[in-house]
């Protein structure tokens, strides 16, 4: 029975096996006293499988400090914390400015202000290089108060100086957020909200497209709002579709943070994601050669970053990268290696799921599923995606929600499960329509898999053709094009038509279409 | 020899011995390998009077340690700084923003996004409360940060909340250094130039109190903008003189942050700065029933003081405390209490030693010079200017030389070191031709005593009721006059009594 918080039980789990060691030994070295009670209300929590705090005090009945329980908890939590900023402590230019910051206080206390402005110089550097706005800020303040204490000749223009710095910072900061809120406004519009294909949405991102900022690239005056300003640009061509510009716009990122390699060194997020996206869309514009060159340079990057960055980057990196791939090898049919990413990725999904962000986690699950499907293997293909629908929904990625119903019709109907089937035609039906989400292409698909359960099978091949057919006519609009990158219903449609494997179908198409 | 930066020895001298203790732990717990060369190394510093590299090296002995003495003083001066910033730890709201901040960054990191969101709840809060600006902007990009990563119904608004949020923000951020700025131009008007009474500067300090964001602090929404506000007001009637608007300010500033009493408890010094403002004041109003409330409010305030502020500030608030009840003493011609006092500063001066901010130390010397002047304890005052004029660490305050160096005249006259007054009065024009300029009273002070040394004692009275005279006749525009009243010393020695007898006097005629 859940009667309390359960923060401290998905802390607990949220733990890989080293912070679990890193932290008993830190709890052994930094408690006084009762250090070994902590240690066993954690391993008394790590070892349930859900939160249940009667079953709890059952398993601590003897311990002293059970009457407690609340206090420890909320000090194990806090300890837990504790020890992961130790744990994880990463050297970055945030760390460094934030240290020196500390040391110069340190030595302004102490009077020893000559010093202390030694220090602020070389922050005041590093936050100016790394275009660190917030931390200039308190610099500027830090050094304010020094020269308040220890008057100089010209203390009255340096003071008009910080003055005018203060001024001139917290402006920029506007700016960028200016341009953050923009970027964010597309993101939600496309990503987000997964429906950015009605006309109210079409004319949101208009107007963030259009606005001031947005429209010249030399009002962006920092490398942040610079990658804010090619962001929001990419998510517009996105949500419409057009993937030659998408593919554009991350080489145009790409560049822009190579030529500043010390961004890089100190935050590569931002720089393998380009890279994981400039390789989706590369394959899936044909652009053949950087596919390669963005393979190569994603491996150096991997392997320069493993344990110099935090494991939750080193996990984001690597299932990007994984996702991709997996996109790359669906198109390419290169059904050995896409097996191999997904064999590599069952394998460590399971031990970091709770440290990959939930809208990479499902966007590589729902690829998976795809990528299953096409490789004839319904049974897994079915067991992920019906993962994906449990953690999805209208709220959260609600296109590929949408995806997955119609893909679980596609793998339902490989697998002959012809009983439940028509019971599910109906009620995804009845979804769609409910939420005004009936669209020519889920129009077609419908009518096809009611179709399909009425006749007997000997007369669906002629069913699929039919499909097929209609499949073709279609316009290529936002809602068709955002179906067909997700899953190739065209290729499926053929190859139960020609009753051949959805893979050869694909390869017969792609050497058609390079002929 | 001094050859390299004794950057690491200044930094070892200003340790007081629990905060060397401290170190010496630290560094055997948490410096790698060869921790017992770091302490050696502190060890050997410690024991240098004046930084010597060579005479160091010969400490050191060990060959491996000399020869590495670059890297190894590098490493030791982090080390210290490290170690002092665990010791200095106290619980304020900025330590508990900046603990909740990491903590919110280990949950994201983890996707614990809910137990993120509620420490970002909290935390917002305790920032603003207490008018953290810097904190809430990076709560604010924390939680843009969790709200782009996790689905939520309202996404865009609750985007667009963030975003107005910031927006304010930049806003408070502005208001605060723009108050800031004004104080700050006023107070270096003021203290630093020392030269505020000139026309030139006069007018400066009716432009910047013009200022329309001076006007009222009603629209000033920030806390420490709105106490900037007050200061600002505070110095410019300082500086004019306006001690009915200096009492009305302190009195405003006072009712604000009793109104705002979270901020008086977490760091109480600007509050009591305004209390030993206000006592001081009120004893010049002579408003007794404003001294004994706000003497109740002080003593109050100072007894939770102990161990709830950075040691820093409770020593400038001692000192700030100590100086003004002098100051007291002084006015009111209170000798017996004044030198309890002394005698309490100067035990403070050894309890505290470096870590008493210059400026601070530099104002009290020339205070206790005064008293000490007046008490006819020449040999006591002049230790104390010594300790002001030969310690460089001291020199900071221009308008505090200056007058130092006037007093040393006053002196030594007193001692009747005639000959040393002629060689230190040499000293002193040297001193004013190259420093800033001279007021026209410290001209006519310098000019009396070129001409009394030259003077036979019998002509002296007759020379100091000049003095008296042209002092009189001039404007003070460097404020000399409020540290050392030169003209009841004139008339002292021009009519053979006692300083203390024509300042009792003075203080009779006001009571009228």
């Amino acid at each position: 029975m859940k009667t309390v918080s359960d923060d401290l039980f998905r802390l607990i789990k949220s733990l890989n096996k080293s912070e679990k060691g890193y932290f008993k030994k830190f709890a052994a070295k930094n408690e006084a006293g009762g250090k070994q009670n902590y240690i066993v209300l954690f391993e008394a929590i790590d070892r349930m499988e859900e939160y249940d705090e009667e079953h709890l005090k059952v398993l601590l009945k003897k311990e002293s400090f059970i009457k407690q329980l609340p206090v420890y908890k909320v000090y194990l939590f806090n300890l837990i914390l504790k020890s992961l900023g130790l744990y994880g402590a990463i050297d970055n230019s945030t760390a460094k400015i934030r240290e020196l910051l500390e040391y110069s206080k340190t030595l302004s206390s102490k009077a020893l202000y000559k010093e202390a402005l030694k220090l602020l110089k070389k922050a005041k550097e590093t936050a100016g290089k790394f275009s660190s706005h917030l931390l200039m800020l308190e610099i500027l303040v830090a050094e304010r108060n020094i020269f308040s204490v220890m008057p100089d000749k010209n203390i009255s223009e340096i003071r008009k100086k910080i003055y005018e710095d203060e001024i001139k910072t917290t402006d920029i900061l506007k700016k960028l957020y200016e341009y953050s809120w923009l970027s964010d406004q597309m993101v939600i519009c496309v990503e987000q909200k997964g429906d950015f294909t009605t006309a109210q949405s079409r004319s949101e991102m208009e107007k963030i497209y259009n606005s001031e900022l947005i429209s010249d690239y030399s009002n962006a005056e920092d490398i942040n709002m610079k990658f804010y300003f090619l962001h929001t640009k990419l998510f517009y061509h996105l949500g419409k579709n057009e993937l030659t510009e998408v593919r554009e716009l991350l080489k145009k990122e790409i560049i822009l943070l190579e030529e500043s390699r010390f961004f890089i060194d100190d935050n590569p997020t931002n720089y393998s994601s380009c890279l994981v996206n400039y390789l989706l869309f590369s394959q899936i514009t044909g652009a053949r050669k950087d596919v390669l060159e963005t393979i190569t340079k994603l491996n150096i990057l991997r392997k320069k970053l493993k344990n110099k960055v935090p494991l939750s980057l080193q996990l984001k990196i690597t299932f990007q990268a994984a996702n991709s791939e997996i996109l790359v090898y669906r198109n390419s049919c290169d059904m050995r290696r896409g097996r191999n990413v997904i064999k590599r990725v069952e394998s460590e999904l399971p031990k970091y799921e709770a440290e990959i962000p939930p809208q990479l986690k499902i966007s590589l699950l729902c690829n998976i599923a795809a990528f299953l499907v096409l490789d004839d293997n319904y049974p897994a293909a079915l067991k992920i995606n019906n993962k994906v629908l449990d953690e999805t929904g209208m709220n959260f990625k609600s296109d590929i929600h949408r995806f997955s119903k119609i893909l679980n019709l596609v793998i339902h109907y490989a697998l002959k499960h012809y009983d439940h089937l028509e019971y599910l035609i109906e009620s995804t039906y009845k979804f769609f329509r409910e939420k005004n989400l009936l669209f020519k292409a889920e129009k077609l698909l419908f009518s096809h898999f009611k179709m399909l359960v009425k006749e007997g099978e000997r007369e669906h091949s002629e069913l699929f053709r039919e499909l097929h057919f209609n499949l073709k006519k279609l316009e290529a609009d936002n809602h068709v094009q955002e179906l067909f990158s997700l899953f190739d219903f065209i290729s499926w449609a053929k190859s139960r038509a020609d009753n051949i494997s959805m893979v050869d179908e694909v390869k017969n198409k792609t050497e058609k279409n390079n002929r | 020899m001094k050859t390299v930066s004794d950057d690491l020895f200044r930094l070892i001298r200003s340790l007081n011995k629990s905060e060397k203790g401290y170190f010496k732990k630290f560094a055997s717990k948490n410096a790698a390998g060869t921790k017992q060369n770091y302490i050696i190394l502190f060890d050997a510093i410690d024991s240098l009077a004046e930084y010597d590299e060579e005479l160091l090296k010969k400490k050191l002995k060990d060959p491996s340690l000399t020869k590495q003495l670059p890297v190894y003083k590098v490493y030791l001066f982090n080390l210290i700084l490290k170690a002092l910033n665990q010791y200095g730890a106290y619980d304020s709201s900025e330590t508990q923003l900046s603990e909740m901040l990491a903590n919110i960054r280990i949950l994201t990191s983890k996707h614990l996004y809910r137990e993120a969101n509620k420490i970002i709840k909290k935390a917002k809060e305790i920032a603003d409360k207490f008018d953290k600006h810097k904190y809430i902007m990076e709560l604010l990009a924390a939680e843009r940060h969790i709200l782009m990563l996790t689905p939520a119904k309202n996404i865009t608004e609750k985007r667009n909340s963030i975003h107005t949020q910031q927006e304010v923000l930049i806003e408070r951020m502005q208001e605060f250094f723009t108050q800031s700025l004004l104080c700050d131009r006023l107070t270096i008007l003021v203290d630093n130039e020392a030269d505020f009474r000139t026309k030139e500067n006069s007018a400066l300090l009716d432009e910047i109190i013009s200022d329309e964001n001076l006007r009222s602090p009603d629209k000033i929404k920030g806390y420490y903008a709105k106490m900037n506000f007050y200061h600002t007001h505070l110095i410019y009637n300082g500086a004019k003189g306006n001690n009915k608007d200096i009492l009305k300010h302190l009195k405003n500033q006072i009712g604000y942050d009793e109104a705002n009493s979270h901020f008086v408890d977490e760091n109480p010094q600007n509050y009591v700065y305004a209390l030993i403002n206000l006592l001081l004041y009120s004893h010049y109003a002579k408003d007794q029933a404003e001294i004994e409330r706000t003497s109740a409010k002080l003593e109050a305030t100072k007894k939770k003081l102990k161990g709830k502020i950075p040691r820093e500030n409770e020593i400038q608030i001692l000192f700030h405390a100590s100086n003004t009840e002098m100051l007291i003493y002084e006015k009111n011609c209170d000798m017996a209490a004044g030198r309890q006092k002394v005698k309490q500063i100067i035990e403070d001066f050894k309890t505290y030693g470096n870590e008493i901010p210059a400026n601070i130390k530099s104002i009290m010397l020339v205070n206790l010079a005064c008293f000490n002047i007046i008490d006819e304890n020449y040999s006591g005052a002049i230790k104390f200017l010594n300790t002001l004029l030969n310690d460089p660490l001291l020199n900071i305050r221009a308008d505090v030389n200056q007058v130092a160096r006037m007093l040393q005249l006053v002196i030594h006259y007193e001692m009747k070191n005639y000959d040393l007054l002629e060689y230190l009065l040499v000293s002193a024009k040297k001193f004013f031709g190259t420093g800033s300029k001279l007021s026209k009273t410290e001209q006519v002070i310098l000019k009396f005593f070129g001409n009394i040394i030259k003077q036979p004692i019998e002509a002296h009275p007759q020379l100091f009721d000049e003095l008296a005279f042209s002092i009189k006749r001039t404007t003070d525009t460097t404020g000399i006059l409020n540290y050392f009243n030169f003209i009841a010393w004139a008339k002292a020695h021009s009519k053979k009594i006692k300083l203390i007898e024509v300042l009792r006097e003075y203080s009779a005629k006001d009571n009228r």
